[in-house]
Formats: structure tokens, sequence, C-alpha cells
């Protein structure tokens, strides 16, 4: 590395937002992994479910949940629904620290083992064929040089089946978004927002691929 | 180059700042407010670990360093049901910072369990989001809002942050010390 290129890299200023100190997205891009691929995952009833009350989680949710019923023949139930059905939605589902997941693995069951038993309470109350359940445990700003400022989001989640509760597939992405000139005229959270947006796109895409779920 | 080093040294004053704690927590909004009740109560508005800890922490320090009669932080959990449980805060989003909107606390809820909690005053401290500048540790980012029943008027308010540590609460306990000292002071309910 060249003395230019190591001054130019000292000076970019990183920024994570930790959901406490939860585990982090990684590398590894799986929008939406079937954990068993001989199993067939079929549209039914589902309910996108946020992992805890934080911005990002609940943001993520939403989108999944407006993608769902616009591209899909899922039965989605809405937020507005979920909220309903389960008082105290969305209340915090365990996720797993950095050290207990492994950098390279494609099919992260991302919930605490004890938390199972509030998903399938959760479940008890939606009454779905599916609960998809999702955060964003770790969120990054990358700021400085030329490049401007790029807001990163690393969505993980986890799609149950039901009867049984099984973990049927995994989520483990990263999507960015950059400012431009444009950020001046935009909300704060715009680059933020728009990174979620595109992962519950990308999320929706792979869905509909694996489960042949489109409209 | 030049842009480069100014990075760093926001950078450097953000972690400073953090870490001795130099922050603004606390702000009445009536210069000549005089406090007309003596009892108090901190509630997490957050229901998670770290945001019941701060409101444990300052509760514990407003005991020691203020006039207020606090409800012990066991009490508290005895008399809401559930505690904690979400409340919803002064702002309109919370990402890498908080973005603060002092109006749309839900007054409501508060009036509920002041109602429950049967005291003169309630200091809510929400802690939505946490940052990390790369190294051990990272920025609760909070606010926290004092009302004052009946009424649920607004006394005052503030946003700061603390630096948590895993096995470390020192930073912790500082900030917490530091945020009782300026509500009571603030207040004028200081110990003497």
């Amino acid at each position: 590395m060249t003395a230019r290129l190591r001054r130019r890299f000292t000076t970019v200023l990183v920024i994570v937002l930790t959901a406490g100190l939860a585990a982090c997205g990684g590398v590894v891009y799986k929008p939406f992994n079937p954990i068993d691929d001989k199993r067939s995952i079929k549209p039914a009833s589902i309910a996108v479910v946020s992992g805890s009350h934080r911005d990002g989680d609940v943001k993520l949710a939403q989108f999944v949940t407006k993608q769902l019923a616009d591209r899909t023949t899922f039965r989605v139930l809405s937020q507005e629904e979920i909220g309903k059905r389960a008082p105290g939605y969305p209340s915090a589902i365990g996720i797993k620290k950095a050290d207990e997941i492994k950098e390279d693995d494609e099919k992260v069951v991302w919930f605490v083992p004890s938390e199972k038993a509030k998903l399938d309470a959760l479940q008890a109350r939606l009454k779905v064929d599916y609960l998809y359940v999702v955060w964003i445990p770790r969120m990054v700003v990358v700021s400085g040089g030329n490049s401007g400022t790029t807001y990163y989001v690393y969505p993980a989640g986890n799609m149950i089946a039901y009867p049984g509760g099984r973990v049927v597939a995994s989520t483990r992405m990263v999507k960015g978004s950059s400012t431009s000139l444009l950020a001046l005229f935009r909300p704060k959270d715009y680059y933020i927002v728009d990174a979620i947006e595109m992962s519950a796109e990308a999320i929706v895409d792979e869905m509909i691929d694996v489960t042949k779920s489109k409209k | 180059m030049r842009n480069g080093m100014g990075l760093r040294a926001v950078l450097a004053v953000g972690l400073a700042l953090a870490v001795s704690g130099c922050f603004n927590a606390f702000n009445v909004l009536d210069s000549n407010f005089k406090s007309k009740g003596r009892s108090l109560a901190v509630l997490a508005g957050v229901p998670e670990e770290a945001n019941v800890a701060v409101a444990a922490l300052v509760a514990d320090e407003l005991r020691k360093q203020s006039r207020y009669q606090i409800v012990p932080h066991a009490q508290v959990a005895q008399a809401v049901k559930p505690y904690p449980q979400l409340i919803k805060g002064p702002y309109r989003s919370a990402y890498f910072a908080i973005d603060v909107d002092w109006g749309l606390t839900d007054k409501q809820k508060l009036t509920a369990l002041q109602r429950a909690l049967g005291v003169d005053y309630l200091y809510v401290i929400w802690a939505p989001t946490a940052v990390s500048y790369g190294g051990s540790g990272a920025n609760l980012q909070l606010v926290g809002q004092l009302f004052e029943f009946p009424g649920a008027k607004e006394v005052g308010h503030g946003a700061f942050q603390l630096l948590v540590q895993k096995d470390n609460t020192t930073y912790l306990k500082q900030g917490a010390e530091k945020v009782a000292r300026q509500l009571a002071e603030e207040t004028g309910m200081l110990k003497r």
C-alpha cells in the first residue's frame, strides 16, 4: 500500500450503529436462503415481525411486509393487524452475539434458542403459516475521502414454518446507500432508510425466486 | 490531508466528550421553576437492558444527591406492569442519532404510569440507539424528560450520550452521577 493510499484510508471515519453489542452481519450476501433445499416453501399466510422496537428493525419489517403484499401471492398480515393481535408488539427477540456466529455461515439461526418460546407464542396469536422475523443488528456509516458518505445496513432474519416451528430460511446480507448532492434537500434519515428499503426489495426478490410466489 | 485531520479531530473530540461524560443532560424550561412536590420516579422509556440499567443508576444517584424522595427501582417494577414497557418518546427517529421532537412523548401513557406510582414527578429516560466508533463499547444515545403532575407538565429535558463498555460500568456510573446532579441542580433540589 502506498503512503498516499494509507493516509487516505486513515482519514475515513467509520461509525457503527450496534444493537447493544449484538452480532454483526459479516460479508455473506444471502437475502433469503432456504435452510433445506429439498423442502419447498410455498406461498401461504405470513407475518413479518420486527425483532425489536428499534427503528431499523421496525422499518425493515414494514418494507418487507409492503413488498410481499404488493409483489407476491403470500397472504400478508399488515403491521397494524400484528399490533392488534399481539399487544406489546414489537417486543425484543434476543439475537445471538457475534462470537456465536461463524463468519461464513450462510444459514444462520439468529435468535437465541431460549427466545423460540416467544416466537411460538407470537405465532399462536397471529395464526399464520410463516413467521419471518427480521433485525438489523448492525449499521455502519463510512464518511470521508472523495467518496462522500455511505450508509450500510446488515439485515438478519429467519423464516419459521408452523405448525412445528421449524426454521426454514435465513437472511444475512448487506446493502449500502451513498449520499449525493441531493442530500442537502433530503430528510436526515433518507439514505439509511433507502438502504433498508433496498434490503427489503432484495429479500423479496429472493423470496419470490425460492417460493415461486410472483403475483 | 487537512480534511483527514479535521475528521480525526472530530472523532477524537467526540470520543473524549463521551468518555469524560461532558454533556448537558438536563435543562429546565422555566428558569423560575420551583419544585412543588418531592416524590419522583425514574422510568426507562425503552424496554431494553441498557436503558433500564441507566434509569436505575440515575434513580440511585438522585437518591444520593437530591432532596427528591425517589421511588426505588424495584418498587417501580412492582407498581408498573409490565415494566419496562415501551413509552412513545420525544423523537421522530433514532438511527445514528436521535431526531428529537420534545412534543412527541405519549403523555397519556405517562399519566397512567404516574397514577400507578402516585408520584409528583416522572423522569423518563429513553435510550433508543447505540453507536460505536470502532473501538470497544458503544455510545448509548439518550434523551430524558421530567414531567410534573397533575397535568403532565414538562419541566425540563436533555439529550446526551453515555459510554457503555462490556464488563466495565465505570463510565456509565459516572455519567449517571452527572445526569442526576444536573437534574437536581437545575430544579433547585440539590442536597446541601
